[in-house]
């Protein structure tokens, strides 16, 4: 049996540490931040919608590099690396539009604005939801790899794109209020749980990102071991 | 300012949600990987000990 399927799946102190985390920073979020002045209560969605974004970037840029290596070397590792990441920044970049779109409804009135920041994250999501559809359709294994990562670094393009895009163009998105330069920035409190989420979130990505990875290497070894009965 | 409270709730609802769905379909993915490993071994050491008595 390969190494990484014989493997514990997570120590058990990591889904331990990233529980305590995400309590701690729920208990962060809803009782020791302060209420935003304009926004009231409904402000707090913040702290977990823009980390979900910053997490899935991070996936994303995981994926395309280990999809980089892959195709360098051609070494399966890499591969499973690159969907375990990927699927998981689909997952943490559906929660950052679903947030965003519930905290839109109170603020602007709408769910949905086809503002430049809200359309290139749809279509990140867009990308990697293809990225997903064509994991499961190719079937000859070399060549699902070989083209996943090409989307995989296709995809990547798009995330300097959604960081600039509410700097380029200003419209109905909020201005950037992490290094957007004079009049943004936020309260330190409001930081430091922002941060803290983000840090909770980014032990959640790994969590997922190590299980999904293992299930990956089962799926080869399934396939190894029905290419061996077929050729008895 | 609190008749927002429930778009808080729908949208902490919805994060945990996905989260969740996200693990029980690794989870079950596992599961049917495991099953599919067993049987494939299974039938790998059959086909070995006919191979073996033959």
């Amino acid at each position: 049996m390969p190494a990484e399927t014989q493997e514990k799946a997570l120590p058990i102190w990591l889904p331990a540490v990233t529980v305590a985390m995400l309590l701690t920073s729920l208990y962060l979020i809803f009782v020791w931040a302060p209420n935003e002045r304009t926004m009231g209560v409904v402000q707090r969605i913040f702290y977990f919608h823009l980390p979900s974004a910053f997490t899935a970037f991070i996936a994303f840029y995981i994926g395309g590099i280990a999809s980089i290596r892959y195709l360098i070397g051609r070494d399966n590792r890499f591969d499973d690396l690159s969907v375990a990441a990927n699927e998981a920044g689909f997952v943490f970049a559906i929660v950052n539009l679903l947030t965003g779109m519930m905290w839109a409804k109170p603020v602007w009135g709408v769910y949905w604005a086809w503002d430049p920041r809200l359309t290139t994250t749809l279509l990140l999501a867009l990308i990697y939801a293809g990225y997903l559809i064509l994991r499961q359709s190719v079937v000859e294994p070399g060549q699902r790899a070989v083209v996943c990562a090409v989307t995989s670094i296709f995809g990547m393009v798009d995330i300097p794109i959604i960081y600039m895009s509410n700097r380029w163009w200003r419209t109905q998105h909020p201005a950037p209020v992490l290094f957007g330069g004079e009049g943004s920035g936020l309260a330190t409190d409001m930081r430091i749980v922002l941060y803290f989420t983000f840090a909770s979130l980014l032990f959640l990505l790994w969590c997922l990102v190590r299980y999904r990875r293992r299930l990956e290497a089962m799926r080869r070894e399934v396939d190894g071991l029905r290419q061996t009965i077929h050729a008895l | 300012m609190n008749e927002n409270l429930h778009w808080i709730w729908y949208a902490f609802s919805i994060a945990w949600v996905v989260h969740i769905l996200y693990l029980v379909s690794i989870s079950s993915r596992e599961k049917k990987l495991r099953e599919q490993m067993d049987y494939l071994k299974t039938l790998l050491q059959q086909y070995e000990s006919k191979a073996g008595r033959t």
